[in-house]
């Protein structure tokens, strides 16, 4: 993500400059909306096109034609698109996601529920993405051309090829069913803090591993970046110890990009969490959406798409204009 | 997200690519090893019916969930059929997507990549856009979508990975074109009366494939690994066709009967996605020492 | 100072995911992934069914855990009698029955709604046709209604119990609760609603004012796992203490010798192959002959589990009243089969395309199915759908072959045929029910036998038209029957039900149940 030297030093803040950040991010966020907006049509769209009919799917196999043209009319299925897309993308500007074809329930309500099952997963599986990877990206980069970087390199060649789902299985087989270590049912149904906690851990693990990789390689290049920055040989022509240098001073220096892709790495951890929670029988976002998919719920499969996307791009949003914030390089175009 | 385009484009020396790829593999023991294994899966898929012990969808009823023995090398499963046949054939729809879906994605990717970075202006707005769009769904999803529109299949699921990829080669294509129209060499050209075709495909195209070949080299790891993804959920292959995907989803269901069912067929698919990226990578290397492997691959 | 916030960040999220106390309570797991509505005169699944026995009665009933027509107990209705025009039936109502939450007394007047609500084709309940013979029904008392049937109809009674066509609602709570009346069952069962969350579970609490013995259990929670060895797991665990199975063999032997107690009940779904009489080469009796003859029951019914499946001949299920096996059999022959392709002029075999439902209790067996055709030389292509798609696409008539797994009650002939082989009921006609194969319009059919037997007062002489119907179907081999299943189900031993289930797709919970 990052060209050019890093510089060490940050530059003064001046009127103009605070003036174009506004700007900035003004833009970055109208972008947003409209991303969203885009975003939100096509899976609008998208869900009008498939070839099952919901009446059917709600009201099962003996439902009389009547009954199917009743529950039609109810959930008004067969006014015009037109309206049934305004009153979706209105429903989307006020935080109205609708309701479950199925059961009729506000879907806001079941996504609000499960929504912190699933950002546990992905905030717990990136800490564990940056334990792990941050330290051995910044070792093997200390170490260039190592055992030790040989190993970082197999390490994040083989994080990248472990499709997260096979990982899980893995720790399953393993660490569940073998050893007994874990629980296999990831069902929460009760219990205390750290009761969820244990939960988390396997799930967790199985997309921070993944993650790790990503962060080692990342952090790994960046690093190597700094180090042939002219400050830094400056740095050690003074006599700065090695490891002043390494830790005070570079690793600070690529916290801001690291920490910013890792960020952008929420869209992927977020895609994964559906596969880890359905070996994991996790409830989460990603069991909501592929229940409803099983289901035929096309109103939670729309919400549920939207929601995904619409995390993404909030985090990108985020990640994007905090990193203009603290890296006085982004030029706001 | 623009701050990625100032890629350097290298036009002044276009790249005998064979020969590079070559270079890479004589000098790069991962990427040799990548390589032969890759050479090793082709093998095995295009061998299927030669070297599998059974056929792939041949049942043994009074066999079912065999542990690995004598005459079922890696066990059986629910229908008393041969596991290690089944792995085996599993390859081909493996292979088949992983290339397909790349070519989907280059066929559609780089044309709109070409003409945004070529045209600029509002052609270049939107189809900027567009990608952002198209990025800011997990690629997960885009296909899941997809492929819940076209349905099950191998050529649905190849072309819902390959479309949900598409913004990556339009984003890699776009960049260097930007960089590349104003240079001396294609400006003679058009002076020269060239048509715009001509010069994209002609003069930019050219300068750009090495970058493509070595995102195409990493995204048939990850549309491999998507294949199994998607048939894992249950959007894949139709059986009794096998998949690594439907394999492990096979043995996770059974995974209280017969635990050793989903582990094979998992390795089969981590070490062929291992042997693309050990590839990808090693070419990228060659080609930009600095850039690692960073960039988000869905 | 990132990695802090984030700590602090995640921290407040576990805390925002619920803390549940446990509870004195009966534990069931179902594998759905929700439920569709509790509605009892909509609901049919797996999932719905049992609750709605817990919450809901009718005026008659079978034993619990029984489905047995000759042992029909009284249960909202203490009496009931027919005039002697054989066709006015009159219950006299239990008295001081209550709703559950204050919505009074049982009355009449309930009972008229309900039966009226479900014969009203403006509600569109899937049991009205289950209740055709109904002509109507009157308020004679409080306490007295009196049903009068179009034609003589004596099994009036055995449909007035705990099935679709029968439970009583409560008219107040229907009223007032409308559609709500979907997630929040009002019955005057043992068990009442207490709490429903969405793809997670449906809890019940002990009716204190029940009119029979005071419910030993205080809580029923019902868990959706629609994952297997999810439920397998949280019976292992002790996390539950019944759960549904599928019915294979394998499940079974290792449950059982996990400890655990397994039930295997009837009456079991036949599984019918039903033939596209409409679309070639189906249309082609040899063609038809040649697909059954290259079908192994023997090896379906290894395949399932000796236990749970048991191969069968006739259209109408062993058991049923009016079941013969005086029918032509097309025993496995692949040599047979080969000759009967070739006569049919399709000598290297043929492909054919159908949709599938993803459902294991339809996907497995065909796959089977697909193997054996295979050596004659027929090459199926299995269309993966999910079950509801698979539902609405034979419906659609747009499959050469049906495979379709059913019971009807009563255990008789008439629903049964009725619904599959007569030629009101052709997919795709507004009459329309399952009738997949065209039966009665691409060839003669039956339609006289199951019009005759419907309304024959001589039982003798109604089997004689079923036996006609059912050898007239095999010889037409318009569809092919292939086994019945079984339905399975596991507990733990401390889970006393208080009586065996011999029936029905779960367990059943009464005021007997209890866990030791």
């Amino acid at each position: 993500m990052t060209e050019g030297p890093l510089p060490c030093r940050r530059r003064p803040f001046r009127p103009d400059r605070i003036m174009r950040m506004y700007t900035y991010a003004f833009k970055r966020i109208l972008t947003a909306v409209t991303v969203m907006w885009a975003v939100a049509s096509i899976v609008f769209l998208a869900m009008r096109l498939v070839p099952a009919d919901p009446a059917m799917v709600v009201l099962g196999e003996h439902a009389t034609a009547e009954a199917l043209a009743a529950f039609r009319e109810e959930m008004g299925l067969n006014r015009p698109l037109t309206v049934q897309y305004w009153e979706f993308i209105g429903g989307l500007a006020h935080g109205d996601l609708g309701r479950s074809l199925i059961t009729n329930r506000p879907i806001a309500d079941q996504i609000w529920s499960l929504f912190p099952y699933t950002l546990n997963l992905a905030i717990s599986s990136t800490l564990i993405g940056a334990i792990i990877g941050i330290p051995l990206g910044v070792w093997a980069a200390i170490r260039k051309n190592t055992a030790i970087d040989y190993i970082s390199r197999i390490v994040a060649l083989a994080g990248f090829s472990f499709p997260a789902f096979y990982l899980g299985v893995l720790l399953l087989l393993i660490f569940s069913i073998q050893l007994g270590w874990f629980p296999v049912l990831h069902q929460i149904r009760e219990g205390t803090l750290w009761e969820h906690i244990y939960k988390l851990i396997l799930p967790a693990l199985s997309l921070g591993l993944i993650q790790a990789s990503y962060v080692t390689r990342l952090t790994r290049s960046s690093m190597l970046e700094s180090l042939e920055e002219d400050w830094v040989r400056t740095a050690f022509a003074k006599g700065l110890k090695p490891n002043t240098v390494y830790f005070k001073h570079v690793l600070k220096n690529i916290m801001i990009p690291v920490i910013t892709a890792i960020g952008l790495y929420m869209g992927t951890i977020l895609g994964g969490a559906i596969l880890t929670e359905t070996v994991f029988n996790r409830p989460g976002l990603g069991k909501l959406l592929l229940g409803a998919i099983a289901q035929r719920d096309y109103t939670l499969i729309q919400s549920g798409l939207v929601v995904f996307s619409f995390i993404v791009v909030f985090v990108n949003l985020l990640v994007d204009l905090t990193y203009s914030l603290f890296d006085p390089r982004v030029k706001y175009e | 997200m623009s701050k990625t385009q100032a890629k350097n484009p290298q036009p002044e020396h276009r790249l005998d690519l064979l020969r590079e790829i070559w270079k890479v593999l004589k000098h790069d023991k991962t990427a040799l090893f990548g390589f032969i294994f890759i050479l090793g899966i082709v093998a095995v898929a295009i061998l299927a019916p030669i070297i599998s012990p059974y056929g792939y969808s041949e049942q043994h009823i009074l066999d079912s969930f065999q542990g690995p023995n004598t005459s079922f090398f890696l066990g059986t499963d629910e229908f008393g059929r041969d596991l290690f046949s089944r792995i085996i054939w599993g390859s081909r729809p493996a292979l088949l997507v992983g290339v397909l879906s790349v070519l989907v994605s280059i066929g559609i990717g780089v044309p709109i990549g070409l003409l945004a970075g070529y045209k600029m202006g509002w052609v270049d707005r939107v189809v900027s856009w567009w990608v952002d769009v198209a990025l800011s769904f997990p690629s997960i999803l885009l296909g899941l979508m997809i492929v819940i529109l076209l349905g099950p299949g191998i050529v649905n699921v190849a072309l819902a990975i390959g479309i949900s990829h598409v913004a990556q080669y339009v984003r890699l294509a776009r960049g260097p074109t930007m960089a590349i129209r104003n240079l001396d060499f294609v400006m003679a050209s058009k002076a020269l009366g060239a048509t715009d075709l001509r010069i994209a495909f002609g003069h930019i195209l050219p300068n750009i494939v090495g970058p493509i070949v070595i995102m195409g080299t990493l995204s048939i790891a990850g549309a491999i690994r998507m294949e199994a993804s998607l048939s894992f959920l249950g959007f894949g292959v139709t059986p009794p066709t096998p998949s690594w995907g439907n394999l492990i989803r096979d043995g996770v269901d059974n995974i209280l009967q017969s635990p050793w069912m989903a582990l094979f067929p998992g390795l089969a698919l981590t070490f062929s996605v291992l042997a693309f990226n050990m590839v990808g990578d090693s070419l990228r290397d060659m080609f930009d020492p600095r850039a690692g492997l960073g960039k988000k691959k869905g | 100072m990132k990695i802090k916030g984030l700590l602090i960040a995640m921290i407040f999220c576990l805390i925002l995911v619920p803390l549940k106390a446990g509870a004195q309570t009966a534990l069931l797991a179902l594998g759905v992934a929700d439920i569709g509505t509790l509605d009892p005169h909509f609901a049919n699944k797996i999932g719905e069914v049992p609750i709605i026995r817990m919450v809901y009665q009718s005026l008659l009933r079978h034993p619990p855990g029984e489905i047995d027509v000759a042992k029909l107990q009284p249960s909202l209705a203490t009496q009931w009698e027919v005039g002697d025009d054989k066709l006015t039936w009159t219950f006299h109502l239990r008295k001081g029955v209550k709703w559950h939450e204050g919505y009074g007394e049982l009355t009449a007047e309930d009972v008229k709604f309900s039966i009226d609500r479900i014969i009203n084709p403006d509600v569109g309940s899937p049991a009205r046709k289950a209740l055709a013979a109904v002509d109507s029904i009157s308020v004679v008392d409080p306490y007295t209604v009196q049903i009068k049937t179009k034609q003589p109809y004596p099994v009036l009674p055995a449909m007035m119990v705990e099935e679709r066509f029968g439970y009583i609602i409560s008219k107040k709570a229907a009223e007032k609760l409308d559609k709500d009346i979907k997630y929040h069952p009002v019955g005057t069962g043992p068990f009442m609603f207490e709490a429903y969350k969405p793809r997670e579970s449906f809890t019940l609490k002990a009716n204190p004012d029940y009119w029979g013995d005071k419910p030993k259990l205080e809580k029923v929670e019902v868990s959706f796992m629609p994952d297997n060895s999810t439920r397998e797991l949280a019976l292992r665990n002790g996390e539950v203490h019944a759960i549904n199975i599928p019915a294979k063999q394998e499940w079974i032997d290792r449950l059982k010798k996990a400890g655990f107690t397994v039930n295997l009940t009837s009456p079991a779904n036949m599984f019918v192959l039903h033939f596209n009489l409409t679309k070639k080469p189906m249309d082609n009796k040899k063609v038809r002959m040649a697909l059954c003859h290259a079908i192994s029951r023997d090896i379906l019914v290894q395949f399932l589990g000796k236990d749970v499946a048991k191969s069968e001949v006739s259209p109408l299920p062993s058991g049923y009243v009016g079941y013969t096996d005086n029918v032509v059999r097309y025993p496995y022959d692949v040599a047979k089969a080969k000759k009967f392709l070739v006569d049919a002029g399709h000598k290297d075999g043929f492909k054919l395309s159908m949709n599938i439902s993803n459902s294991n209790i339809y996907l497995p067996p065909m796959q089977v199915i697909q193997e054996m055709w295979k050596k004659i030389g027929v090459d199926l292509e299995l269309k993966v759908v999910d079950h509801p798609t698979y539902h609405k696409l034979i419906r659609k008539d747009v499959n050469p072959v049906v495979i379709y797994g059913a019971y009807r009650y009563p255990l008789t002939g008439t629903r049964y045929f009725t619904q599959f082989y007569h030629s009101d009921s052709i997919v795709g006609k507004e009459t329309a029910i399952i009738n997949f194969s065209h039966y009665g319009e691409a060839l003669p059919g039956v339609d006289k036998y199951i019009d005759d037997a419907r309304f024959e007062l001589d039982v003798t002489k109604q089997i004689r038209l079923w036996e006609a119907a059912q050898k007239q179907i095999v010889e037409d081999c318009v569809a092919f029957p292939l086994f019945t299943r079984k339905y399975a189900m596991a507990k733990s031993k401390n889970f006393d039900q208080g009586f065996e289930q011999k029936s029905y797709s779960f367990y059943q919970v009464t005021e007997k149940s209890r866990i030791k």
